[in-house]
């Protein structure tokens, strides 16, 4: 009896041992195969091979490395990408700066001039006047934008009024409509709520509803609705302006982009692309449909309320 | 194994909803599951229950479980021989006396002292009351109380009338204990104290006291049952004894083997091949038909499956989850069919037993390793079933699963025709043959069923009655000691007391009274094979050849008395019988084919030859007189045929050999209309004098049994492969309901009208049975003509007869069950509007 | 530049002569890591077969597809089921759901497949986002159209797969929530740097892409940037 324990329990020992020895075989052959693995990925290779087809745990883990290589990568191209834009924005604003300020310093130089009559003067002044005022805006554009793209300042979305936001955003821009006698007509029910960051969005719609405004002649009607969908709260800001060019529509929304017909108007063309911004940011986005000559339609769909 | 991805946990869900989703499937296959567990369990209950009962029904006649006895020991040999580790088990015993009250004239009643395990593994477990502790104190078996007219109760006192070797003495003794008897049992154990003994020794005079002393046997069992007569032998080797030694001899020393071991290994040979067999039969049945199962509902599935696979589950994971799906069910089926075919062993059993020469059976109890072998067994089939409609499954190519909407669907445009009958019949049939292989598969499984009924109830059908009787009785009753067809008696003790033959002969009513003696000695006198109870030494005046001068175990020396001679069949030569009691002729035994028929050639000697016998040593000439051939009930039991016997008159016989006066075969017929009343006396007189009776009824009753296992086995079988048909049909049509939904609510959905869809469903289903009723039909003809006419043929008391009529009725209940199925199939599924059914199918 | 799909004379033939139909009849596609790849033509020009080749769900008759790097031709069935799990998710036409899982199942299936630990908020976030919060207990013989094409995007999304690919995402959806649909996928994809390459016969939803691919008759007839 005793021998027979003696050896049931050796052959245990032995299994055990051989199983043991077993399975530190395919440990490291697993640390081997995600070393060589990470080895590579350090090495910044771009041969690796990862075993993602094998329904193994070295397959899983290797496929999720993978995974996070590719993300890696794609952020630092993002970044080289967003270096670029950056660049290209440093150049644009130079560009956009120095118009105005040769104008101010054209309009300065012939203000200096003695032989000036009042008339003149008056209308050189307000001219530099009106130049300083581009420019001041351009700078307040610039700014709100590279505070918004290096996220200094985080749209911070929550549960808002959709009406106050409209509201405030007619508000705004009652003074230029009401100068071109354009009719602004708002159809939005009171508890009608979305989630958006209060300060931006209506940084965004206005923005929008100043261009219409800008774009439409006088007389004309701009009207206002917001209704819940599936997914949003839409916005929709119709009118019966000049309308966009199909092929322009996509341009539209490109920093510094202006309508060629409307150079003569005041303004820098980052409206759009801001209010794009920030819209995205908040996890919504815009739609345009416009037919040229009839008017053109915006809508903001914002996210609604869960 | 380690580094396996850890992705098992959800695949489970998914087999979990496959299985809620799939409820009609699951019944079905948890059905055949249970089928298959049934079947296993039932065969490994009964194959248990045969080997516990042969085995028990062996130790009890052996009278003992213990593996081996070593007798004539001194209480201190004994009481050191107990305590031997050798044993895992032993007990101890000694016999002093034989009871002697006239009540015991039948029987042989034992006095002695047992120990207590001695007394439990002899069957001789108490029922009421204890063990002897005073001398006066016996207990004893319900037989001898009967015998001796005293209650089945302790307490009552009793004179035991005992012979010593130095004659009869008395004892008043009180009953302490009773444990319960075995009829017809002709020998038995009165058990007293150890002290009694000592004292009824001690009583003896010196010289026999000497002997008596030493009168322990002890018995024991070993650990192992291999190699028990190395290990006894060593024994006694060790105890000082020589092992070889005869008897007589220096150093000799009683020892035996318990005759159940020494026979056991015989066969288990058989059983294992009847029982692999078996295995082999029910898997393949299981098989077929869960196989199937799975098949159809992968099929079904086979959208849920490609999807799987579009998303990322791979093949590996699918068969998972399919073989999942059958452990699940098993785990349902299992333990229902571990039950069910438990009773039903345990129903089985008697039947089974039926077939062998051990009549008794004993109730199974469950058992651990035969549960676990069938459940193994249909764990197994379950597994193998299940693994190829895995892979078909696992195979799936996702693309082909998108686009899959069931074979052939969309390709046949229904029109309504004029004749609409005749085109859902159309219909009907082209669904038949949409999947040969499965409708096949379906009609074979029916088929095979009605054939096989077919078949059995044929060949029942022809045996026949008459045959059978006259070959089994020579007359109308054969009364024979009970002991007659046991084969762990000794063959002498086979015989019907003097007395009691004749007292049967003064009976009234009687008529033709015969008596048939063979010459027996007990074993322990006889030495190799009986070669010198008798031997033919001479033949015609010459030496006889080696092989035909013995006598043996079949070839026997018979007495016959006039009436005898008269019941057995004359070959050659006349009967003479005053000639023959003059002591110088014999007969001898030709042997008779079951048919009766005779082969002259083969037979070695002939009417009128002279022999010259060598009967314990007293040589004396005969010459035959006739050859004549004997039914079963004018010879030994084992001894069919006769085998050349040398067969004497009745005073010729008596006369040379006195100690063989009781007859084996008391024969007799009755006049008219006594019948009935000998019969029942004869049955009470059998029962109280330990006789069996054959009788014309016997005979009849035992041909019906023959019949009726034969009919129980074979409809056991049938029914089983039925049930596994008609589990295939239901199979198909309902997985094939399920699947056509799709079709099936497009067909409504462009004007099909319930009623017709009912009327192509329960086509379908007459369908099969048609198909399998014919094919089932013709080859059971088929079948009829060859193989059981071939069978009838080599059966002696068999008579041809063709049958068709089972196959018919079977194939007309197949036909009414298969409508009934379809009909039901058609009930549960062909309702709700169009519409839902469409919705239910995405 | 590595492209994360690609192929290369890639034809696929059914039937054969003279009855072959060539869904495929060399198309060659580059797409790049982070893309948004529209496929536009009409119904029969084998567009969906292209999607199927591009996620390895169907094999070629000739030419190559390289996904991530990885000849698919060279993978058994096996491997190829594992390595779709994982990189690949697919929004089909007909949603192809599972039936017997409910929706929260049926979304966190690829994950689960994988034996990965579900990102349970990223999950709860996905199901908000899409509206489907009130259906998670339901199977989806249940749900309407639309909302099992939601399950399917969901679960597209749900295991962060490098590459999505959507054959009519929007199929069943009306216009409206066809383009807040787009919108949200291409969000999504676009925060964990995910290609996504769909199929749609509509040049509304086609033109949210980066990129648009025309497909007629097998072939690819002309290759129009956006943007």
């Amino acid at each position: 009896m005793e021998k027979l324990i003696l050896a049931v329990s050796l052959i245990c020992l032995l299994a055990s041992a051989v199983i043991m020895a077993l399975v530190r075989k395919r440990l490291l052959q697993y640390s081997r195969q995600m070393g060589e693995c990470l080895d590579a990925m350090i090495a910044g290779s771009k041969e690796i091979v990862f075993q993602e087809e094998e329904d193994t745990l070295t397959g899983k883990l290797q496929s999720k490395l993978h995974r996070l290589c590719e993300i890696l990568d794609q952020k630092s191209q993002e970044n080289e990408i967003q270096r670029r834009q950056l660049e290209t924005m440093v150049a644009d604003i130079s560009h956009q700066v120095k118009t105005p300020i040769a104008n101010v310093r054209m309009y300065h130089s012939l203000l200096e001039k003695k032989n000036l009559d009042e008339e003149k003067r008056q209308q050189f002044l307000a001219a530099a006047e009106r130049q300083t005022d581009k420019l001041e805006f351009l700078m307040k554009s610039m700014i709100k934008m590279s505070r918004l793209e290096n996220g200094i300042v985080k749209v911070q979305p929550k549960e808002n009024s959709i009406r106050q936001l409209l509201e405030q955003a007619v508000c705004d821009v009652a003074l230029k409509a009401d100068e071109k006698q354009i009719h602004i007509e708002m159809a939005c029910e009171d508890s009608l709520k979305a989630v958006f960051d209060g300060k931006w969005t209506l940084e965004a719609v206005f923005n929008i509803l100043d261009n219409a405004v800008k774009y439409t002649g006088v007389g004309g009607n701009i009207r206002i609705q917001a209704q819940v969908t599936d997914f949003y709260v839409r916005i929709g800001i119709e009118d019966d302006g000049k309308g966009i060019e199909e092929s322009r529509i996509t341009e539209i929304f490109k920093r510094f982009y202006r309508e060629p017909e409307v150079a003569d108007q005041d303004g820098v063309g980052v409206g759009l692309y801001l209010a794009r911004e920030i819209v995205m940011k908040e996890r919504g986005f815009i739609e345009v449909r416009s037919k040229a000559g009839k008017g053109t339609e915006f809508y903001v769909n914002l996210p609604v309320v869960q | 194994m380690v580094l396996n991805n850890n992705n098992k946990k959800f695949i489970k869900t998914l087999s979990n909803n496959c299985l809620k989703a799939n409820r009609n499937r699951n019944i079905i296959a948890v059905l055949a599951i249970i089928l298959t567990a049934v079947l296993f369990t039932a065969l490994a209950t009964v194959a248990q229950g045969t080997m516990i009962s042969t085995k028990e029904q062996m130790f009890r006649q052996a009278g003992t479980r213990y593996m081996v006895s070593i007798k004539g020991l001194s209480k201190g040999q004994a009481d050191e021989l107990v305590e031997d580790p050798v044993f895992t088990e032993t007990g101890m015993e000694r016999s002093i006396a034989i009871a002697v009250n006239p009540e015991f004239k039948n029987l042989t009643a034992t006095v002695g002292w047992m120990s207590k395990a001695a007394a439990e593994n002899s069957f001789m477990n108490l029922e009421k009351g204890h063990y002897p502790e005073k001398d006066n104190e016996i207990a004893c078996d319900t037989v001898v109380l009967d015998l001796l007219g005293l209650p089945e109760e302790t307490g009552t006192s009793f004179t035991l009338e005992y012979e010593t070797i130095e004659g009869k003495k008395e004892a008043q003794m009180t009953v302490c204990g009773i444990w319960k008897g075995m009829e017809h049992e002709q020998r038995t154990t009165i058990m007293v104290t150890d002290s009694f003994a000592d004292k009824v020794i001690g009583e003896l005079s010196s010289q026999y006291a000497e002997s008596k002393r030493d009168s322990y046997t002890v018995r024991g069992t070993f650990a192992s049952e291999k190699k028990i007569r190395e290990t006894l032998d060593s024994i006694v080797k060790k105890m000082g004894y020589n092992p070889d030694a005869e008897r007589g001899e220096e150093g000799f020393i009683i020892h035996h083997v318990n005759p159940v071991y020494e026979t056991k290994s015989m066969d288990s040979g058989q059983t294992i091949v009847i029982m692999a067999v078996g295995v082999l039969l029910i898997l393949l049945a299981g098989y077929l038909i869960i196989y199937n199962i799975f098949k159809i509902s992968i099929e079904k599935d086979i959208r849920l499956y490609g999807q799987l696979k579009t998303i990322g589950t791979a093949p590996r994971q699918i068969r998972y989850m399919v073989s999942r799906q059958g452990m699940m069910l098993s785990l349902v089926g299992i333990p229902a069919g571990l039950v069910l075919g438990w009773l039903l062993g345990n129903a089985l059993q008697p039947l089974v037993m039926a077939s062998t020469s051990y009549s008794e059976t004993v109730f199974i109890k469950p058992n651990v390793w035969v549960w676990l072998f069938a459940a193994a067994f249909t764990l197994l089939t379950v597994r193998i079933s299940c693994s190829r409609p895995g892979k078909i499954a696992g195979k799936i190519s996702p693309v082909e699963a998108l686009k899959y909407h069931g074979t052939g669907s969309g390709k046949k445009k229904q029109k309504k025709g004029k004749d609409s009958r005749n085109r859902i019949l159309q219909m009907a049939a082209a669904n038949l043959g949409r999947s040969k292989g499965k409708t096949v598969l379906v009609i074979l499984s029916i088929c095979l069923s009605v054939i096989l009924l077919n078949s059995v109830l044929n060949f029942t059908g022809s045996m026949d009655k008459e045959t059978y009787v006259n070959h089994q009785t020579a007359a109308d009753f054969d009364v024979r000691s009970d002991e007659y067809l046991k084969s762990m008696t000794e063959d002498y003790l086979k015989v019907i007391p003097r007395k009691a033959a004749q007292e049967l002969a003064g009976l009234e009513g009687i008529k033709d009274f015969s008596q048939v003696y063979v010459r027996m000695v007990p074993d322990e006198e006889n030495t190799e094979d009986q070669a010198d109870l008798a031997k033919v030494t001479k033949i015609n005046g010459e030496a006889t050849p080696d092989d035909i001068t013995k006598f043996d175990r079949n070839r026997m020396m018979y007495g016959f008395d006039e009436n005898a001679f008269m019941r057995a069949e004359v070959i050659e030569g006349e009967i003479d019988y005053e000639k023959l009691c003059s002591g110088d002729y014999v007969v001898v035994n030709g042997f008779l084919s079951d048919r009766g028929e005779y082969n002259f050639d083969v037979q070695e000697f002939h009417a009128g030859d002279k022999i010259e016998l060598d009967i314990q040593g007293n040589k004396k000439e005969y010459t035959i007189m006739a050859v004549i051939g004997t039914m079963n009930s004018l010879n030994m039991s084992y001894s069919s045929g006769g085998y050349e016997s040398i067969t004497f008159a009745e005073p010729v016989f008596a006369q040379m050999f006195p100690d063989s006066q009781n007859p084996i075969h008391c024969l007799f017929d009755t006049e008219e209309g006594y019948f009935d009343s000998i019969n029942s006396y004869m049955q009470d007189y059998s029962e109280k004098n330990g006789l069996s009776v054959l009788t014309r009824l016997t005979a009849e009753e035992e041909f019906k049994e023959t019949q009726g296992t034969y009919n129980a086995v074979g409809i056991i079988v049938s029914l089983i492969l039925g049930v596994i048909g008609v589990l295939n049909l239901i199979n198909v049509i309902f997985t094939g309901a399920i699947a056509r939904q799709r079709e099936f609510a497009s067909m409504r959905s462009i004007g099909m009208t319930k009623g017709q869809l009912r009327k192509l469903f329960i086509y379908e289903g007459i369908m099969y049975a048609i198909l399998a009723g014919t094919a089932g039909i013709a080859i059971s003809a088929v079948v009829s003509l060859t193989l059981v006419k071939g069978l009838t043929a080599g059966w002696w008391f068999a008579r041809y007869r063709f049958a068709i009529l089972p196959a018919v009725v079977t194939a007309l209940i197949c036909l009414l069950l298969s409508a009934a199925i379809s009909a039901i199939v058609d009930r549960l599924w062909n309702k709700g509007s169009v519409v839902e059914q469409l919705r239910e199918i995405e | 530049m590595e492209y994360i799909l690609e192929t290369k004379n890639l034809k696929k033939y059914y039937g054969q002569e003279p009855n072959i139909t060539r869904a495929l009849d060399g198309v060659d596609v580059q797409v790049e890591r982070g893309e948004f790849v529209s496929i536009i033509g009409t119904s029969g020009s084998g567009k969906s077969t292209l999607l199927n080749m591009l996620g390895g769900l169907d094999i070629p008759s000739s030419g190559s597809v390289k996904i991530g790097g990885r000849e698919i031709g060279k993978m058994n069935d096996e491997q190829l089921t594992v390595f779709r799990r994982r990189n690949i998710g697919f929004v089909f036409q007909n949603y192809n759901l599972v039936p017997i899982l409910n929706v929260y199942q049926n979304i966190v299936l690829p994950i689960e497949l994988d034996g990965n630990k579900v990102d349970k908020s990223y999950v709860k976030e996905i199901i908000r986002l899409l509206h489907l919060e009130e259906k998670l207990d339901n199977l989806p013989n249940n749900l309407s159209g639309g909302q099992q094409q939601r399950v399917a995007i969901a679960r597209a999304l749900a295991s962060k797969p490098a590459i999505i690919l959507a054959d009519e995402p929007t199929g069943n959806l009306d216009s409206r929530t066809s383009l807040e649909v787009m919108q949200l996928l291409k969000m999504t994809s676009t925060e964990f740097s995910q290609t996504l390459v769909m199929i749609t016969h509509n040049p509304e939803l086609a033109q949210i892409a980066d990129r648009m691919i025309h497909i007629e008759d097998g072939k690819i007839v002309e290759r129009k940037e956006n943007f």
